[in-house]
């Protein structure tokens, strides 16, 4: 498990404690938390029994947070400090939501930064702090059935999502003190909890139809390699349409003129449409009754034929965004070899039977179209804590978005392209354009488009300090890094007179790291001395697991070490051991372990080199037989 | 960081002799034996050195498997193999018949939106494109065997001239199926 060793496959590795780590859906709607236990991922309910959490925060005069349904009761009676659908603005600035197809009913403070921040009783809150105390509540629920602290969470994100929006989802859950293993792209996430990553290779259509917004996902899965091949959608359509649709039907049946919106009708209304639509999943009608006013009440028989013709035009427009997505992909439907069904909105049977129409198959429903995304996250953050090493699951990601930076005239010169495989580093030498020019100013966007303005920024830096020469002759190296979780961060260094300025990149719509060890000291809930233990005990368990790592490395590749390069590492592991037993800050055993794993790195070098040639050396021989066989 | 990987070319790395034509099945094939071994996510509980180190490693890889794979990227990175230094001020010119047929595609591809049936157009241009980029990349392997770099250089520079178009083909078709949508 670490000193960059993985056991060979079939070999067991050594057992250790069972690490506790759960898969979160942040949806736009609702949100989910799930863990695997006793082998099997499920979704863990509050204690209430209610497995789904409304994404939804209210904020209190006086600093107290309302979550979930206990919030959304209030979304009417005080709209302005319950916030529902944050995850639209996540990673967003105030131009991109003044152009925003679905209208927010809150408002925004006028900030003088980029991140939009939203006008409560308890001050201004940005998205990130909002979808932070969404996951904070499903923390505690995990921690709360789980019976122990977590070792860490796999959030998922929609595949389309930018570097901006997934940073700020990372960001939400570091203030809500999870330790991120791995963002994960929802419809990648829905593929998993099927269990597709070990079946036959092909093309997945993931069919994503929520309460208010549809996404439609083609990969491809080769050799355990998912692959967004392309996404599309209408981030203003879902099962909230189907209630309106039959709304209206209600008013033009009972003869409800338009001009009446009473509220206490109009939430009646709501309520029945929401109540019928769930009653048509399984039964041929639903009864509609209507307490109009004191004069009259209406009684309705809304059946699924009618049903479905209201709902068809609203269908349709999903085909055609799936029609579109295929073709984006570049692939024939004979290619699909299986339709994954996601979203509580997939539950009505007009939707399946046209999907299923659309590409010629039957479609997956028989997991939870609510819960699928959240299992398969639980199911890949079990295998990154270690619990499954038997598991030969990988999932490799590519980049959503080409990256680029802004060269002359505004048009974008792109470094790394869209759907290379992550993680990925590439670098690129600029120069200067004017005499004697000592500074250089970089912007990094995202998109497919030729125009800066048409993509997203992500950033702008600048590189100062590039000693004066003639225009040209500066050669200024600037490396983009993207990471497995698909996020960016970008050095540059001129490299003629050996002046180095590295720059790490804050995307432009995100927290900068110090506003975020603010907002995480604002909101430590635990007194000093609770928070300090806690760190000791956090370090003591790192602590054991370097100790038990070096010693499993030993036991198989001493024999790399020269005899002084292993003395040195085993006294400062007998150090660290003994810190361990008595130390009482954590700093000192931190820096202990740093100490250890600094003198290890020649060794975890010497390992993987001699575990690079083990794995080619393998590779020939098998090579040779094949070639053997053929001839 | 003395690991030996990142000192290795891309062909090393693979295994697989540096030449203009590679046995890509062999190639993914240990792509695939390195990700397993590599990819971050099996390092998602241990140090941060490893992690950094696991990120280089499959970043390296990454980018060797993408420049094996794309011929053009291929044929480039033989030339940077061999010391070719491939910037706009050694850039040799390109020959006349050449220029002259890229402007006639431009303007072919210009009037791609008013034809009665653009995408027949688009898919027909697309053909002789790739007709094009095969040829050409027969003609670096000739150049490249007989180690003469200006023209394998021209090669390549006209090869990104046929991939651009290729792109702009496929901007056309999208803004054209966008109106119709």
């Amino acid at each position: 498990m670490a000193l960059l060793q993985i056991a060979e496959p079939g070999q067991a590795t050594v057992a250790h404690q069972h690490r506790h780590a759960v898969g979160i859906d942040l949806g736009t709607t609702n949100s989910l938390v799930a863990a695997v236990r006793s082998g099997q991922a499920d979704t863990l309910p509050d204690d209430q029994g209610k497995h789904l959490l409304p994404s939804v925060i209210r904020y209190l005069e006086g600093g107290g947070v309302q979550v979930g349904g206990e919030a959304m009761q209030h979304a009417v009676d005080d709209p302005l400090n319950t916030i529902i659908s944050v995850k639209r603005l996540m990673g967003r600035g105030s131009e991109d939501l003044a152009n925003q197809s679905v209208e927010l009913h809150y408002q925004l403070a006028t900030d003088d930064g980029s991140l939009p921040r939203i006008k409560t009783v308890a001050g201004d809150k940005t998205a990130i702090e909002v979808s932070a105390e969404i996951l904070k509540s499903l923390r505690q629920r995990a921690e709360a059935t789980l019976g122990d602290e977590l070792f860490g969470a796999v959030i998922t994100v929609p595949a389309y999502f930018d570097d901006a929006q997934r940073q700020a989802t990372k960001d939400a859950a570091r203030l809500a003190g999870l330790n991120v293993l791995r963002l994960l792209n929802e419809p990648t996430a829905a593929a998993v909890a099927y269990g597709l990553d070990s079946g036959q290779e092909g093309i997945i259509a993931v069919y994503d139809l929520g309460g208010g917004t549809f996404d439609i996902s083609i990969l491809r899965l080769k050799k355990g390699v998912f692959e967004v091949m392309s996404t599309g959608g209408d981030s203003a359509l879902g099962g909230d349409d189907f209630d309106r649709a039959i709304v209206n039907w209600i008013r033009e049946e009972a003869s409800i003129p338009e001009t009446d919106t009473s509220h206490s009708l109009n939430r009646q209304l709501m309520q029945q449409a929401k109540l019928a639509k769930e009653t048509l999943t399984s039964a041929d009608g639903a009864e509609i009754n209507l307490h109009i006013d004191d004069q009259r009440t209406w009684y309705g028989m809304l059946n699924r034929e009618t049903f479905d013709g209201l709902i068809a035009g609203l269908v349709n427009k999903t085909l055609m965004a799936c029609r579109r997505a295929m073709r984006d992909a570049g692939a024939e439907l004979d290619d699909v070899k299986e339709v994954v069904m996601v979203g509580g909105s997939t539950r009505v049977p007009a939707v399946r039977e046209k999907v299923s129409e659309f590409f010629q198959r039957d479609v997956l429903v028989s997991i939870d179209p609510d819960k699928v995304v959240a299992i398969g996250a639980a199911v890949q953050a079990n295998a990154l804590a270690g619990n499954s090493p038997d598991s030969e699951m990988l999932l490799l990601d590519v980049l959503p978005l080409s990256l680029g930076i802004e060269t002359m005239g505004g048009l974008v010169e792109k470094i790394i392209q869209r759907n290379t495989p992550i993680p990925v580093a590439r670098a690129q030498e600029f120069t200067t354009y004017k005499d004697g020019q000592t500074a250089m100013s970089i912007h990094v966007v995202q998109g497919e488009r030729d125009m800066v303005a048409d993509c997203r920024s992500l950033a702008r830096f600048e590189l100062r300090g590039i000693p004066p020469q003639v225009a040209g002759a500066a050669r200024i190296r600037v490396t983009f890094q993207v990471d497995a979780d698909g996020m960016l961060s970008v050095t540059a260094r001129e490299e003629t007179a050996g002046v180095e300025a590295h720059v790490a990149v804050k995307p432009s719509y995100g927290l900068s790291d110090n506003e975020i060890e603010t907002m995480l000291r604002d909101s430590m809930d635990h007194a000093v001395e609770d928070r300090d233990a806690r760190m000791l005990a956090e370090q003591q368990v790192e602590g054991r697991r370097v100790i038990e790592a070096l010693d499993q490395a030993m036991l198989a590749d001493a024999a790399l070490l020269e005899t002084d390069e292993q003395q040195r590492i085993l006294a400062l592991r007998e150090a660290l051991l003994q810190l361990v037993e008595v130390a009482t800050v954590p700093a000192s055993i931190k820096q202990a372990i740093e100490s250890l794993e600094k003198a290890c790195e020649g060794f975890v070098a010497k390992r993987m080199d001699a575990s690079v040639k083990k794995m080619m050396a393998g590779h020939n021989v098998k090579e040779f037989k094949t070639e053997g066989e053929t001839k | 960081m003395s690991a030996e990987l990142l000192k290795q070319n891309y062909f090393e790395i693979f295994s697989v002799p540096v030449a203009v034509e590679v046995d890509m099945d062999k190639v993914s094939h240990i792509y695939h034996e390195y990700q397993k071994q590599f990819h971050p996510d099996r390092f998602a509980s241990s140090s941060d050195h490893e992690r950094r180190l696991s990120v280089q490693l499959t970043s390296h890889v990454n980018q060797a498997y993408r420049t094996l794979k794309d011929p053009l990227l291929r044929a480039e990175y033989l030339l940077q193999l061999r010391g070719v230094d491939d910037n706009p001020e050694t850039r040799t010119t390109m020959d006349g018949a050449f220029l002259m047929e890229q402007m006639e595609l431009r303007e072919q591809i210009e009037m791609i939106p008013s034809q009665a049936d653009p995408f027949a157009q688009i898919d027909q241009l697309k053909k002789q494109l790739k007709d094009r980029q095969k040829q050409l990349l027969q003609d670096f392997a000739a150049e490249y065997a007989a180690e003469n770099t200006p023209p394998a250089l021209e090669i390549i520079n006209k090869l990104k001239f046929v991939r651009k178009s290729l792109e702009e083909l496929d901007e056309i078709s999208e803004t054209l199926e966008n109106e119709i949508l």
